[in-house]
Formats: C-alpha cells, sequence, structure tokens
C-alpha cells in the first residue's frame, strides 16, 4: 500500500460503481491520473466542488490492489471566470481532451502539467484565449517530443533561413522548402519568421512564451495543423472542437485543413465505461 | 467459473448497467425478483414495455409525458411567460415539489460538454428559441446546476438571448437552509457573499 500526494488538474470523471466516482487527472506527479473518489455521489460533502473540470486541485492518494483511491482532495483553484466565458471554457476543454489523448497514465511528466496550469491561468485572464490556445499547443508537441527540428528541408536539406517560404506538416512532423514543396492541402504555408519564432519558443522558459505573438493570418492553419497532428497520433475525432464549432460559428479552424489520419469516432470519454470492480 | 444459469447472469450484467446499480444491488435485485410472485415480475415488464410504447417528451417543453402536451404546458394558469430551463426532468420535479415556481418550464435534456461531444445542437436550445415565437415569455429563469457545465450553458444561453426581449435571471448561489458554515466549501462560501442582499 502506498500513500501520495499531487497537484493535478481535473480532466473527466464519470459515475463509478453504486456510489464512487472516477476521475481522470492531469497531475504533477504522475502524468495521467486515474482515481476512485469513494462514495462520491453518496456524500457530496467530503469532494464538494472538488471534481470540476479543469480545475486545480491538491490530491491525497493510496494504491491498493491495483487500485488508487483517492482518499482527500482540497481546492487550489476552481478558474471560475472562465465558466462564464464560453469560448475560454470551451478551449479549456479542448486542451484537456489533448492532454487525455497524449500524456501517459502513470510516468511522471511535470512539465506538462505546469503548461496545463500555466496554460488554464493564462486563458482565464488574456483577451486572445485563441493565441494562448495555439501557443500551449505547440509547447505541447513540443514537449511530447513530437516536433520536428524545423531547422532545414526534409528533402534538399537546405537551411531555414535560405528560403523565405516553407511547408510544414505538423502531424507527420515534416518540413520541406518552396521548391520541392508539391501541393497538398495537409501542408501548412509558413513565413521563415514563424518558423524561427516556433522554434525560438522552445528555447525559452514557459512563463516567457506568452508573450511571443504569432502573425494573425497564421494562427488558424497553425491551430488546425496542430489538432490534425492530435488525430493522426490518436486515430481520433476531437470532440470538443465540434462544440466549439457550434458555440463560436466562426471558428472554422479543424476544417481549414483536411486530416490525412483515418479517424475513429469515438469520445475519449469511453475509457470511463471500463469497470472491474 | 459463473456460478448462475445464463438467462440469470444475463439479467444482472444488464441490471448492473443502470445508473447507481453494481453488481452487487443487480444480483440482489435479481434474487428479488426470482424470488417474487409471477404476477407481480410481470406486471414489472409490462410497466417498462408501457414506459418505452407510451412515454414521450412534451412537444413545447420536453418533460416526458403520455400525451402530445405535458400537465404543466396543458394547464392555462401556468402561462405566467416565465419560463424555467432545467437540465433535465429530475430537476423539473425537484422545483415542482418546492411550489416555488408557478410558470412553465424547458427541459434542455442535458448540459454543453465538450469532452462528450454535447454542444447547443445536441440539447434543446433551438426549441427554447422557438417558443418566443408561439408563447409571450417575459422571463427566462436560468435553472442549470452550478456545476462547472451547467454555469457555463447558463452563460452561453445569457449570450444568446440578449438579442430578446424578455428578462434572463439565474437562480441564487448559497448556503443550503439548515446548513453549516463551518462545513461550507469555500467556493460555495464564496459566491453566497457574492450574492448577499439587503436584510
Ligand atoms: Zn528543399
Ligand atoms: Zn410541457
Amino acid at each position: 500500500m502506498k500513500r501520495f500526494e499531487t497537484d493535478a488538474i481535473v480532466l473527466t470523471t464519470c459515475d463509478y460503481g453504486e456510489s464512487d466516482r472516477l476521475v481522470t487527472f492531469h497531475s504533477a506527479a504522475c502524468g495521467k491520473l486515474r482515481g476512485i473518489a469513494k462514495g462520491a455521489r453518496r456524500s457530496k460533502k467530503r469532494f464538494a466542488n472538488v471534481f470540476e473540470p479543469s480545475s486545480l486541485v491538491r490530491v491525497q492518494c493510496r494504491e491498493k490492489n491495483s487500485f488508487t483511491w483517492i482518499e482527500g482532495c482540497t481546492l487550489t483553484q476552481a478558474y471560475l471566470p472562465m465558466r462564464s466565458d464560453i469560448e475560454k471554457w470551451a478551449y479549456a476543454a479542448l486542451f484537456s481532451e489533448i492532454v487525455l489523448g497524449m500524456v501517459p497514465e502513470g510516468e511522471p511528466l511535470a512539465a506538462s502539467f505546469f503548461l496545463h496550469k500555466e496554460t488554464l491561468q493564462r486563458l482565464e485572464r488574456d483577451k486572445d484565449p485563441q493565441h494562448v490556445l495555439l501557443l500551449a499547443l505547440l509547447r505541447f508537441q513540443s514537449l511530447m517530443g513530437y516536433m520536428a527540428a524545423l531547422d532545414e528541408c526534409e528533402i534538399c536539406r537546405r537551411a531555414l533561413k535560405t528560403s523565405p517560404k516553407w511547408f510544414w506538416h505538423p502531424a507527420r512532423g515534416k518540413l520541406i522548402c518552396a521548391d520541392h514543396f508539391y501541393p497538398d492541402r495537409s501542408y501548412i504555408a509558413l513565413d521563415t519568421g514563424t518558423l524561427a519564432l516556433i522554434q525560438y519558443m522552445r528555447t525559452i522558459p514557459l512563463e516567457k512564451t506568452w508573450r511571443l505573438r504569432m502573425r494573425q493570418e497564421m494562427k488558424a492553419p497553425l491551430l488546425g495543423g496542430l489538432l490534425d497532428w492530435f488525430r493522426y497520433q490518436t486515430r481520433r475525432e476531437i470532440q470538443s472542437v465540434k462544440v466549439i464549432e457550434q458555440i463560436l460559428p466562426s471558428w472554422g479552424i479543424s476544417s481549414s485543413i483536411v486530416g490525412s489520419a483515418p479517424v475513429r469516432h469515438a469520445p475519449l470519454q469511453n475509457e470511463c465505461r471500463y469497470r472491474t470492480l | 467459473m459463473n456460478p448462475y444459469p445464463p438467462v440469470l447472469s444475463d439479467l444482472i450484467r444488464k441490471l448492473s448497467r443502470l445508473p447507481g446499480l453494481g453488481e452487487k444491488s443487480a444480483t440482489r435485485i435479481a434474487m428479488h425478483l426470482l424470488k417474487s410472485p409471477d404476477k407481480d415480475v410481470e406486471s414489472l415488464a409490462e410497466n417498462i414495455r408501457q414506459l418505452r410504447a407510451n412515454i414521450r417528451t412534451c412537444s413545447i417543453c420536453f418533460n416526458f409525458t403520455e400525451d402530445p402536451v405535458c400537465a404543466i404546458c396543458g394547464d392555462p394558469a401556468r402561462n405566467t411567460g416565465q419560463i424555467c430551463v432545467v437540465e433535465g426532468t429530475a430537476d423539473l420535479l425537484a422545483i415542482e415539489q418546492s411550489g416555488a415556481h408557478k410558470g412553465r418550464y424547458h427541459v434542455l435534456q442535458g448540459v454543453l460538454a465538450p469532452l462528450d461531444g454535447i454542444g447547443p445542437e445536441q440539447i434543446r436550445i433551438k426549441e427554447l428559441f422557438a417558443r418566443f415565437k408561439s408563447e409571450k415569455i417575459t422571463e427566462i429563469i436560468l435553472a442549470t446546476n452550478p456545476s462547472s457545465e451547467g454555469e457555463a450553458t447558463a452563460h452561453y444561453l445569457l449570450q444568446i438571448l440578449k438579442d430578446h426581449d424578455a428578462r434572463v435571471t439565474r437562480i441564487a448561489y448559497g448556503i443550503p437552509m439548515g446548513g453549516d458554515l463551518k462545513y461550507t466549501d469555500r467556493i460555495t462560501l464564496e459566491r453566497a457573499l457574492k450574492g448577499r442582499q439587503v436584510f
């Protein structure tokens, strides 16, 4: 039996068995963490208001019989203002969905937790939430080790500075120069400046990331490319994108680039359905 | 090895999928049904069949009903111009039992839930707007739960209702009656203080 305590962000919750709840966190100590909160449905007092999606909490756990049991949970930050701004709230959900699909369970990856925490703080107060989401996803892709070096053409090896125009395929991690590009809608056309900015972002501490400014016309294609990367990696459709398209009709990002990955139409939440007790 | 005959274990498996039931309760219920008089079990089965055949949602408010329009929508005295918007029928019943609301309802049949792919089109929001054409609505009372999803849904409704004439109100947040401040969580206390009124 092992006891531990960690900071964590609530990703999803679902009913479990007769009176419990199964909660999935993004934790600082052990990546994605799933724990059972015993009696959480019967008594609202013990776990009042702590399992709301995107809340920052401190959670105490006990490992027993290959299950993680949540013994206590205290709320650190609820990010309440986000609930009154549907765009910010939906972007927080989108980031959670990507974390759910990409962060491994039980492996410590503190940097991704801190990125998530900072993303929520920035989303809460920044006036351009879409820009926050874009920077967070770029940083996340790089952190998870999926971002290519972005310093030369994959075919002719020419350096970034020698061509003004480039084509990037975030899902496959390919970068090619204008000379070697053949028309393919799954590539994003990028200027050298934007690529240099993305490269620079990987070398600076997280808190400085948010000051970077992407060119306005680059934002939508980049975001679309990053979402395709997620679809490609997980072979899943992104549920929250469908909702964002409904609540922000002007979004139109997921359709800007046609994903080349086969897409399985299954919500990530399915994992909540398993019951092994 | 499963100790039960296939029919019984199949029933236990199906019962344990019902909300709030685990395998233990499901087994208990199955055993109870096995020992109950034939007529009780048959009448329960008939009830379940009838439920599927006869119960539908009200064409106005989406409350459950046996008729095309539910008893509340069919009652002219409830046409007060106030519509109380709730997430589900259970919430409607809770408010009805309190007797505090004299107007009509609108059951959304869910809340916005991005990770489940539930957006405005998956719940009864369009139908709420359609009611402005057929009813004289003076007030929309947003009574979704004070959870993250319920709150976001209420704010979304507030945002898209702003071009309509009706007054939009939100149920108050606070300490439950008979409650105790000492045992109240931080967020509820904060909201209760923010929502304080002149006494
Ligand atoms: Zn080249
Ligand atoms: Zn009705």
